[in-house]
């Protein structure tokens, strides 16, 4: 009864100066959008930069000849039963064999080092973004004729000086040590929008590949896209309890690409210390409005503890009062960042604005759209709420342990 | 003895600043149950200092203080601060009320600290509203009405929950002359008609003239009664 009476007093503490109580809400208020927004945008991002990284080549899980991730030469082959290998694994969207080796490619104009990957056109099609990223000419076929077919990266065209159509030899070593050549019609250019592929990447039929190095049906790789990014970890651990673990290694993606998971926690980081200063910033506003209040009512809390009231009944008060505050702010920032995210989702934050080599990590479509996590807005609001309330224990037990006497001569 | 509600023995409290000034000097005193009793003296005579040093709002540099034998000046923070819920009834010279709550809840706020039953609790409050008068004004906020009605509001909390005594520390301060002898006289009444001892602290003819005894300070000491 007497909590429901000091709980009484601090709403109507709160209500009897609107003008300071709205200040501290919309701080509250203001600082808790900015949070839902700006962890809503992070993981937007992060989620498109690992599916574009996954989409785009690197697939959710590649199988190799063991050691091939680390130092990928042509004397690193397996033959896969993919039937053996992925029978029953229902989480496996789609899967690519692919043959991968370096060599030199030239036209008649000039000749540069490139990345040459042999493909399976339609299981390609499926498994990664490549039909997608032809942004002239033609995809590559299955048929006979269009076994000499290639296509090319858009900045490797530019800088070979090719014309569609144009032969392009590619030279390599084949796995007897000989030289291996071949010679491929450019179909069509790619742009990925990472600029590393399109400047080194030349995609040949699978076949023509292992027949150019004398392969047979072995192959570099297998890359396989999933259903879902959740399904990563029990996928491989049931294809790696399939194979020898002593001759092939099965990788995810944050196995292959350690740097797409560094850059990711990097910016969780940069999001936790926006965090705290957003916190720090919303407790010092709730803090500064508390002191303030509780300066001007001195003779009332000395009046209160005059006839009896505790020290403790008195900070309890004025962390209520302080709790309503954060309460009503986490009200408003729920409400403002529901208006805020209703904005990005339908217009997303075109991130090229900012920075230009934004498609390396993000792919040729540079905007970001917000995704929200039911959990983020609970931490959040969580932290705008026990920042505001907490930060008033100062001022609480100012007032608490004020000199009675003083107090109620401070008019 | 049994009928002295507070004591005094050999009080000193010295307030250290720039200089020591001895506001109350070794007085020695006591205050009958029953009685409408008044500090008078000069401003800086040390009225207000032994009023709070009696309620136990201040703590004596040296001596004791007893309300009903117990010597409150041994007493911890919280200790005093139930003590005084319990046993003593306030009324300041001005802002005596929460101005967040109405006259009623002001009224029933040491009710509630001490926890009392609803039923208890409402029949108390409303006795004391209807013997003040207060019925008008029971919803209203203290900001709302005059400083008379605020110290009729402030006199019905300290007695609402029957304290053994009511320390009033210049109550007509801030009051004009018809307010002021409106309140001393409502006081007067509940001491003669339900036994409520009052000690009043006032430089004010009129509230002197009706006190039932009255002591003399000056410089801290007692110069006259006691």
């Amino acid at each position: 009864m007497t909590d429901k009476t000091f709980i009484l007093i601090a709403w109507r503490n709160v209500r009897r100066n609107g003008r300071r109580s709205f200040l501290a809400v919309l701080i509250a208020s203001i600082g808790l959008t900015t949070l839902i927004i700006s962890n809503s945008l992070y993981d937007g991002f992060h989620e498109k930069m690992i599916e574009n990284a996954v989409r785009i080549y690197m697939g959710h899980i590649q199988i190799h000849e063991k050691g091939f991730h680390q130092n990928p030469t042509i004397d690193k082959r397996f033959e896969p039963s993919e039937e053996h290998l992925f029978n029953g694994i229902k989480t496996i969207r789609a899967s690519s064999r692919r043959v991968k080796f370096q060599a030199m490619a030239s036209t008649a104009a000039s000749s540069q080092a490139v990345i040459a990957i042999g493909i399976e056109p339609e299981k390609e099609k499926e498994a990664s973004i490549l039909k997608g990223s032809v942004l002239s000419g033609d995809y590559l076929g299955t048929s006979e004729e269009e076994s000499r077919d290639c296509l090319v990266g858009e900045y490797l065209f530019n800088n070979l000086r090719m014309e569609a159509g144009e032969k392009l030899v590619l030279v390599s070593q084949a796995v007897d040590g000989s030289l291996a050549a071949d010679a491929f019609r450019v179909a069509g250019v790619c742009r990925t929008g990472n600029p590393d592929i399109d400047r080194s990447f030349v995609w040949i039929p699978l076949s023509s590949a292992q027949e150019m190095l004398g392969y047979g049906n072995s192959v570099s790789e297998i890359v396989l896209l999933l259903n879902r990014a959740a399904d990563v970890e029990h996928t491989q651990k049931k294809i790696k309890q399939r194979v020898d673990a002593e001759k092939i290694e099965v990788l995810n993606w944050q196995e292959i690409a350690p740097d797409i998971v560094q850059l990711i926690a990097l910016d969780i980081a940069m999001q936790r210390i926006l965090m705290t200063v957003i916190a720090v910033i919303v407790a010092v506003a709730i803090m500064n409005v508390m002191m303030m209040s509780i300066q001007e009512r001195f003779t009332e809390f000395g009046i209160m503890s005059a006839i009896g009231t505790r020290p403790g009944q008195i900070v309890m008060m004025v962390l209520w009062e302080s709790f309503f505050l954060g309460i009503l702010g986490v009200a408003g920032g729920l409400i403002l960042s529901s208006a805020g995210l209703v904005f990005f989702y339908l217009h997303g934050v075109n991130l090229a604005s900012f920075s230009a080599g934004v498609t390396k990590f993000i792919g040729l479509d540079t905007r970001v759209f917000p995704i929200l996590k039911s959990q983020q807005v609970i931490i959040s609001a969580f932290i705008v709420l026990a920042s505001s309330t907490l930060i008033s224990l100062f001022p609480a037990l100012r007032a608490a342990h004020m000199d009675t006497v003083k107090a109620i001569r401070h008019i | 003895m049994e009928n002295t509600v507070i004591r005094l023995k050999e009080v000193v409290k010295i307030y250290d600043g720039e200089y020591k000034v001895a506001a109350v000097n070794g007085i020695s005193m006591s205050v009958e149950r029953g009685s409408f009793s008044c500090i008078a003296g000069p401003s800086g005579s040390g009225k207000t200092s032994l009023l709070n040093l009696m309620g136990g709002l201040d703590k004596p540099t040296s001596g004791d203080v007893f309300i009903e034998d117990k010597n409150i000046a041994k007493f911890s923070r919280t200790k005093l601060s139930d003590f005084r819920l319990k046993k003593l009834g306030f009324v300041f010279q001005e802002l005596n009320l929460i101005p967040v709550l109405t006259i009623r809840e002001n009224i029933e706020f040491p009710l509630l600290l001490q926890g009392w039953d609803e039923t208890r609790k409402k029949k108390a409050v409303n006795d004391i509203i209807e013997e003040l008068g207060l019925e008008k004004l029971s919803e209203r906020r203290p900001l709302s009405i005059s400083g008379g009605q605020q110290q009729r509001a402030a006199v019905a909390r300290a007695i609402v929950s029957n304290p053994a005594v009511i320390l009033a520390d210049e109550p007509t301060a801030n009051l004009d002359s018809g307010n002021a002898r409106s309140l001393i006289g409502l006081m007067n009444r509940l001491n003669r008609e339900k036994g409520i001892t009052f000690v009043l602290s006032s430089h004010d003819e009129m509230v002197l003239k009706e006190a039932g005894s009255i002591i003399y300070l000056r410089d801290g000491k007692i110069i006259q009664g006691a």
